[in-house]
């Protein structure tokens, strides 16, 4: 149930066999959330952490006019709103973007494994590092990266996320999101996200159709994303107890 | 709520809309397709140069072109008055 989560772990750590147990007992109660809902609104008391087990999830802030700026995309495995353990609250909402599969994770048994095992809580900490890395990537994005590196460099990011969690290939990946879901993730509009997806896929770089992401040239990609994977701290480190 | 869908074509060629989007009305359809207008356009002149020769074709559920929008309706552009002769 949670093996994407473990997967995740494991790629860059180490977890002895009590600290997956005590990851798996901590697991509360499981859902399905169906696309496009407010699973957790900005502001609202939090008692428990999401753990996404399938699905995509967004982090996302509203404008009054109804402009919206998504600022991460969470895929399966994802501990979306560790960080509300500490926070007690979000400043954004969470909301799914396709139908979502979650398990949530009460922050009192979140206290109790992360007190047994300070392993475990530095890799929680280590989760809301990465995440603070991914969204100083998107703002290099947003901020400087021409819409068609934007788009680029997203499907890159995406792919090495979801490699990881062992639902992406050299080939490419299932993302069922939509150009609209795109365009609020890179400060775009979903004409133009359309644009640029043609352009990018007569260049023979990538091709988004179907619900389906399919690589046609991972190293052409990479290079119009400008896209460098050491913000996603993919390597394995000894383990540190 | 019906499905837009909205095809662009200019200079560089054409990009059809396979996905469209679910929105209240066709008044809604519009401003979508500014706000993408000037979206392509505002990237355009970070580059230098601008074309609004292109045009916008808004279509319906049955595929059948409802509007167009011109790129130049979706732009006022003021220029320094011209030198008289």
């Amino acid at each position: 149930m949670i093996e994407r989560h473990l997967m995740k772990l494991r790629a860059r750590d180490d977890l002895t066999d009590e600290e997956e147990q005590a990851i798996r007992s901590a697991v509360a109660d499981v859902k399905e959330v169906s696309a496009d809902q407010v699973y957790v609104r900005a502001g609202d008391p939090l008692t428990a952490a999401t753990l996404l087990l399938d699905g995509i999830m967004c982090r996302a802030k509203d404008l009054r006019n109804g402009e919206r700026q998504i600022s991460e995309l969470n895929v399966a495995g994802d501990f979306v709103d560790v960080h509300g353990f500490t926070l007690k609250q979000l400043d954004h909402n969470l909301i799914t973007l396709t139908d979502c599969r979650v398990a949530s994770v009460p922050h009192a048994r979140l206290r109790e494994i992360t007190e047994a095992f300070p392993h475990l809580a530095r890799l929680y900490w280590f989760g809301t590092n990465l995440d603070a890395a991914i969204h100083r990537e998107w703002e290099l994005s947003l901020g400087r990266r021409t819409a068609y590196a934007r788009i680029a460099h997203l499907f890159c990011e995406l792919r090495a996320r979801l490699e990881l969690v062992g639902l992406a290939d050299g080939d490419g990946y299932d993302l069922a999101v939509t150009q609209g879901d795109i365009a609020e993730c890179m400060g775009l509009t979903p004409v133009h996200v359309n644009r640029m997806l043609k352009q990018l896929r007569e260049e023979g770089l990538v091709e988004f159709r179907d619900r389906r992401v399919a690589i046609l040239d991972w190293e052409g990609l990479a290079r119009a994303g400008e896209f460098d994977p050491s913000y996603l701290y993919l390597g394995r480190r000894p383990r540190e107890d | 709520m019906p499905r837009y869908y909205f095809h662009t074509h200019n200079g560089s060629g054409s990009s059809f809309d396979e996905e469209g989007q679910e929105l209240p009305d066709i008044h809604a359809a519009r401003r979508e397709a500014l706000r993408g207008i000037r979206s392509i356009v505002s990237e355009e002149a970070q580059s230098g140069e601008v074309d609004l020769r292109g045009r916008l074709d808004v279509a319906g559920g049955d595929g059948g072109v409802l509007f167009t929008v011109q790129y130049d309706e979706a732009i006022q552009v003021r220029r320094r008055e011209e030198a008289r002769p």
